[in-house]
């Protein structure tokens, strides 16, 4: 029953990223939603991938986000429109459970001996996958310099500040 | 369908219209691709673990990985319109309008 309520909170984190008129709001739905993501996948078994999502994906990225939020985004924001969230929220809780017909097995859920699959099929990509890792580090070096690059512009244009 | 596929389906499907139907922010259109992402590897993880086919785990982490490129260059992109524009706003970006 717990495990059904994550998953609605879930719904709401990102009904709250879709509905809202300011991006602060957006920001906290999102981190709301990969909150209880990471709760869906520690009651599944997968807890390196929970960590995964909170340490890099909530602790850099989302960091990054707000940070560009406080750069970019009104300095007064709209008066929220959190009764219209909280209604689409609701209803789309009363379709999730409408179509709601069969139950996932009692024994995936919360299994306190499931084998730790995703360690082991990380450690895949060290070792046969090792192309994998360097295009993956390469692409994100390309990243940087094109991150630096493109905020870096040309003097070309006004507003030049910060 | 179980409640854990409904969902998952439902955050896959606000991301998407998030990204296409967007009025003010610039900001806001990268957080619902954001969204998007975070439903893929979720989808990608749970669908990999019920079914037992385990090489789609390692796939979910490299597309963490290239989300997390992807979020960068969006960034970059969006702070150099602020500097340029002062502000984000999308009925701002209208220099090639007739």
């Amino acid at each position: 029953m717990v495990f059904y309520l994550f998953m609605l909170l879930l719904l709401l984190g990102s009904t709250l990223v879709f509905y809202s008129l300011s991006p602060y709001y957006a920001a906290l739905g999102l981190m709301i939603s990969s909150l209880f993501g990471c709760v869906v996948l520690t009651s599944l078994g997968l807890t390196f991938l929970a960590l995964l999502l909170l340490l890099i994906y909530m602790g850099g990225m989302l960091v990054v986000f707000v940070y560009s939020s406080a750069l970019s985004a009104d300095r007064y924001p709209m008066v929220s429109n959190l009764g219209e969230v909280v209604l689409l929220f609701l209803l789309l809780s009363f379709w999730v459970l409408f179509i709601f017909e069969d139950f996932l097995e009692s024994s995936t859920l919360f299994n306190l001996l499931s084998p730790l699959n995703d360690l082991s099929s990380l450690s895949v990509l060290y070792d046969y996958g090792g192309a994998y890792l360097l295009v993956g580090g390469l692409a994100l070096l390309v990243v940087l310099i094109v991150a630096l690059v493109v905020s870096y512009g040309s003097s070309l244009l006004a507003l030049r500040a910060l | 369908m179980n409640i854990l596929s409904a969902v998952l389906f439902s955050l896959f499907f606000l991301g998407i219209i998030g990204v296409v139907i967007n009025r003010l922010h610039l900001l806001s259109l990268l957080l619902c691709l954001e969204l998007l992402l975070v439903s893929l590897f979720l989808n990608i993880s749970t669908w990999s673990q019920i079914h037992d086919e385990l090489i789609y785990l390692n796939f979910s982490i490299l597309l963490l990985t290239f989300s997390a490129c992807e979020a960068s260059a969006g960034l970059a992109l969006m702070v150099s319109l602020s500097r340029s524009h002062n502000t984000d706003l999308l009925a701002n970006i209208n220099l090639l309008q007739t």
